[in-house]
């Protein structure tokens, strides 16, 4: 056990200073912030009626590019590279298990989109007083889209495919987004990994949280995190040993 | 002269390996290297292991420190990553990122994390290949002072005479099996080399010595002072003339009878170096000595135990 918690410390600290040294990984980290800010300055001469269902929409929309592109790229990516790079294969033969490396990653992954997910909030100026929802809920929606990223990172083989592979999560985090744009989202959006936590933080804001309209949206979040939980179990094995 | 021992098979060589508490050096290409390495990895499962394998080379953006130094903490810390540095000759280097770095330094990076782990059972692909003169000796030393503290090596390489200069034994791999080359000890019973029968030359009498050798269809002559040394591997015997080996037909009797004369010693039962070119003599351990030559790519040579008290008798160092 002491084994266990000293190597995965010790790669918690590999990989979040390699967060900060990988240009891409560094970029992917910053763009939801940068996004964020453009939008911010975009709708910033929206009249005071409007101004509250403006700033609910930017909150929505960072979180999900912020599930999307932070949450696939600091682990697809990464797992990828590792692969590339052969340092995956260093690390097994040092005693560090497939599971010990995906935990580290994976917390590293959540602490990332934490601090994006605050930068972002601080960024578009909202009250303050809807933070704690917007992180929670963050982080819940969150939850599919890295375990998402984890599969597809052993799946990859190389940084290329981990490209390609990260564009789907990247466009299915976003789709919510759009959902006030047009019917046919609206209808989808709902059921997508991150459409949950869009409706949830909407209930928050008209102070419906807890109502049973949250039931539906909870439990669609819900489920994709037991469906690719269990996805990733399934899989977990098989991947690991062509690896 | 006694058949060489061969083990027809992984299993039956990592037996041996066993019974023997010996680390075993092998000549070999990449197949059979990672064959060994799979097959190594499952019997040594559970004992503290060490691997250096080629193509690790670590995240490129981490620095030296910063690699070993998150090696260190997964080995437990026993071994402090600035000992490694130091031992290895990698302090100028210490703040270079991995991609920076020339071949014979990251070389000594994988050596220096194995290091970390003070393993019972250590695998390493061509220990010695990329490394310069200095890097070879902190390389080597690095071995026999571990082999010395119970570790037990397997590495794969090539050429043989990198397997010959360190501690265990050597062993060349041809069509699945694995031969153990001609131990040095076992030519203690051959008496006195033909080079100690007297002076070659006689009175005014003048001799032309010429080597032969074959390079494609051609028989090349070889002026002894052209050669660095004469090298037996795989059943064959090698001049080694400007960083290229080349075939010849004689024994290693004979060449050491013709070129002793010429300033040469039979350093190995598969060595005849030219001593002219010998810039080093180097002891890693009470049974490990290692002749460095001049030329280009400062050649490594094995020194048997056996022959170090004549040379050092007959060239008084």
């Amino acid at each position: 056990m002491e084994a266990t918690l000293r190597k995965t410390s010790a790669l918690i600290g590999k990989d979040a200073k390699d967060l900060v040294k990988n240009p891409t990984m560094l970029i992917c980290c910053l763009l939801p912030i940068a996004f964020t800010a453009l939008y911010t300055q975009v709708v910033s001469d929206v009249p005071g009626e409007a101004a509250g269902a403006v700033s609910l929409y930017l909150q929505t929309l960072s979180l999900a590019m912020t599930a999307g592109m932070v949450g696939s790229m600091t682990i697809l990516y990464a797992i990828a590279e590792e692969k590339e790079k052969h340092t995956l294969r260093t690390l097994m033969l040092a005693n560090v298990s497939g599971a010990q490396t995906l935990a580290s990653r994976a917390l590293v992954a959540f602490a990332a989109i934490l601090v994006v997910d605050v930068a972002c909030f601080l960024v578009m100026r909202a009250p303050l007083d809807a933070l704690a929802p917007y992180l929670a809920f963050g982080l819940l929606g969150s939850v599919p889209i890295v375990m998402l990223s984890l599969l597809l990172g052993l799946a990859a083989r190389d940084q290329m495919t981990a490209g390609v592979y990260s564009l789907p999560i990247i466009l299915v985090a976003l789709v919510p987004s759009f959902a006030m744009l047009n019917d046919t989202i609206a209808d989808v959006a709902p059921w997508l990994p991150t459409g949950g936590m869009q409706e949830l933080l909407q209930l928050a804001a008209a102070g419906n949280l807890l109502t049973a309209d949250a039931v539906q949206p909870l439990m669609v979040t819900l489920a994709w995190i037991v469906v690719t939980a269990t996805v990733f179990a399934l899989l977990y094995r098989r991947l690991s040993r062509d690896n | 002269m006694t058949e060489p021992t061969e083990y027809a098979s992984i299993d039956a060589l990592l037996d041996a390996q066993e019974a023997a508490g010996a680390s075993m050096h092998i000549e070999c290409g990449r197949e059979a290297s990672a064959a060994l390495l799979d097959a190594a990895r499952a019997r040594f499962a559970g004992r503290r292991c060490a691997f250096a394998l080629d193509g690790d080379a670590g995240i490129p953006r981490d620095t030296v420190t910063s690699h070993l130094r998150f090696f260190s903490k997964l080995a437990g810390g026993a071994v402090h990553h600035e000992d490694a540095i130091a031992h290895f000759g990698l302090r100028e280097v210490a703040h270079t990122k991995l991609r920076d770095l020339a071949a014979p330094q990251r070389a000594l990076v994988k050596l220096a994390r194995a290091s970390l782990f003070e393993p019972e059972f250590c695998f390493i692909e061509r220990p010695l290949s990329d490394l310069d003169a200095d890097g070879r000796t902190a390389a080597l030393t690095w071995i026999a002072e571990a082999e010395q503290a119970g570790c037990r090596f397997i590495t794969t390489l090539q050429p043989l005479r990198e397997a010959l200069l360190m501690p265990g034994i050597a062993l060349w791999h041809d069509e699945g099996r694995f031969i153990a080359a001609e131990r040095d000890e076992d030519d203690a019973a051959d008496g006195p080399s033909a080079s100690d029968d007297g002076p070659l030359f006689a009175g005014d009498e003048v001799r032309v010595i010429k080597i032969p050798a074959k390079s494609d269809a051609t028989t090349l002559l070889f002026d002894p002072r052209e050669i660095d040394y004469i090298e037996s591997a795989n059943k064959r015997n090698y001049v080694a003339v400007r960083g290229s080996l080349y075939p010849t037909p004689l024994t290693m009797d004979e060449l050491d009878a013709q070129l002793g004369g010429f300033g040469f010693f039979r350093c190995h039962r598969s060595y005849i170096v030219n001593v002219q070119r010998v810039a080093k003599v180097e002891r890693f351990t009470r049974n490990s000595f290692n002749l460095t030559l001049n030329d280009p790519q400062h050649t490594s040579i094995p020194l048997a135990k056996g022959r170090a008290d004549e040379m050092r008798a007959r060239y008084g160092w």
